[in-house]
């Protein structure tokens, strides 16, 4: 025999399947009442708009500095940049975005 | 090898999305289940065979490749040549790899190597497995990936630090998402304590020199599911060589000698005329059918295809100031008018199954179909 006995999976992969129903940017309309927010309590407000990738909540941000955790906010992928990283002192030496620019899909 | 037509199931939609495969349809059906191909065993077992060699043979190319430091011609930046190196002699952890193959007239040849992002993981590991299932469940397939890739977790455990094992992939890809998010279901099951992180949430901490993750806590294991090639001209890639964890990213550095297309003209100079190669060279041929591809692209972007000296296809894409290699045309088998290149899986040291993807042009694209195979017999 040349296949697997069983297959099973432990992640909620139909969570997953749910990412692909529609466009969000269509849902974004002048009507809309928008809702500001910011992740952290040092960065600026604003507006969000929806995003569907189903673990995007907010993920908390902090500094694990010589073994001393602190932590500073949440970062969250559905409100601007901006509004995710303010001018905590403790945040200055770490730097993200490094990879991933443009790059929409690595398929091979 | 044969390729029928039959009818799909009646609610394959909500079949296939049951099990966490939600891009089967983007602009073009991706999934396709209205064909399948169906093998003899003895064939498998070529196909098996032939990919277990292969992988012997792409070893060796590696290690020519080091030991004649032939890095110019991959195009590879010095500054990562020391982390190749040390990647290789200290065998650092590696699990998978895909050969894309052409199967015709009784022939297997290998056309690339998909060494360190292959995607269609997924499709090929469980969707179409499920697919079996439904169609004919006593019927086989040349697929343990699975199986394998659990094995295999568990068998790297002890080769990781003893900290979470991070999986990173780019964002907006539900398709690069759902193969990360598979391996690391694969690696929860191994028994590893895995996590997850979008590659540009990837952290450097520029006073500790480390890689951190959201919370600044440093990342000592990181499967990406993101290229060598990408990570090397991006801002952070000079930072690799400075990373007091020397942390371990899974593909390993070496692993970027075999994805990159200047390998096909390494293995046919090592192995000359082998059955299960193409010719293959860095310069241009004077005469004769053959494939212009460059050393780093990806989905079958700029292609150029040759027939007795004349440009014959061509494929658009963000590819052609790249250097390219020339590769003896053999055309993938057509049927009906569609075109088949099997996706054949090594996990570990091991071929593990595979896969097939369906085109509508000899050149094989982000546009091709995955479609199911069966064992008959």
């Amino acid at each position: 025999m040349k296949k697997s006995r069983a297959i099973s999976l432990v992640l909620i992969t139909a969570a997953l399947a749910s990412c692909n129903k529609h466009d969000p940017e269509n849902e974004w309309t002048a009507g809309d009442r928008h809702v500001y927010m910011r992740s952290d309590t040092t960065a600026e407000f604003s507006p969000t708009y929806h995003t569907h990738m189903w673990y995007r909540a907010f993920r908390p941000i902090g500094d694990n500095y010589y073994g001393m955790y602190t932590h500073y906010g949440y970062y969250s992928d559905a409100i601007a940049e901006h509004s995710n990283y303010g001018v905590n002192y403790g945040k200055s030496n770490v730097i993200r975005g490094g990879y991933g620019s443009g790059h929409l899909t690595v398929s091979s | 090898m044969e390729r029928y037509t039959t009818p799909p199931r009646n609610n394959w939609q909500q079949a296939v999305e049951k099990i966490g495969f939600g891009f089967h349809t983007t602009n073009v059906p991706y999934w396709d289940e209205t064909v399948y191909y169906s093998f003899r065993m003895n064939e498998i077992d070529r196909i098996e065979t032939a990919t277990a060699t292969l992988w012997q043979m792409c070893l060796q190319a590696v290690q020519y490749v080091i030991d004649k430091k032939l890095y110019a011609q991959f195009q590879i930046p010095e500054f990562i040549i020391p982390e190749i190196e040390n990647s290789w002699n200290e065998d650092l952890p590696a699990i998978y790899g895909r050969f894309d193959l052409c199967y015709k007239d009784g022939q297997i040849k290998m056309l690339e190597f998909n060494a360190d992002t292959p995607t269609s993981l997924f499709e090929a590991a469980v969707v179409q497995w499920y697919w079996l299932q439904d169609f004919d469940r006593s019927k086989d397939q040349f697929n343990s990936i699975h199986e394998k890739l659990v094995a295999y977790w568990a068998f790297l455990k002890d080769y990781l630090y003893r900290e979470p094992l991070y999986f990173a992939c780019v964002k907006r890809s539900l398709e690069d998402l759902t193969t990360t998010e598979y391996m690391r279901d694969c690696a929860i099951q191994a028994g590893i304590e895995a996590c997850f992180i979008f590659v540009d949430e990837i952290g450097w901490d520029t006073t500790l020199n480390v890689w951190v993750d959201n919370e600044g806590i440093a990342m000592k294991n990181i499967f990406k599911l993101y290229p060598w090639e990408m990570m090397l001209a991006e801002d952070f890639g000079k930072n690799i060589p400075l990373d007091k964890n020397r942390s371990l990213w899974i593909e390993p550095a070496w692993k970027m000698l075999l994805s990159c297309k200047a390998i096909l003209p390494i293995l046919w100079r090592l192995f000359p005329n082998h059955e299960l190669l193409l010719e293959a060279s860095f310069d241009k041929p004077f005469y004769g059918s053959y494939v212009e591809k460059p050393i780093w692209s990806r989905e079958g972007n700029n292609i150029i295809m040759y027939e007795n000296g004349q440009k014959t296809e061509e494929t658009r894409g963000e590819y052609g100031n790249t250097k390219t290699i020339f590769q003896t045309l053999f055309t993938l088998p057509q049927n009906q008018g569609k075109y088949a290149v099997l996706g054949s899986w090594i996990i570990g040291q091991e071929p593990a199954g595979m896969g097939i993807r369906e085109s509508d042009s000899p050149i094989t694209s982000n546009t091709s179909r995955f479609v199911p195979h069966l064992i008959e017999g």
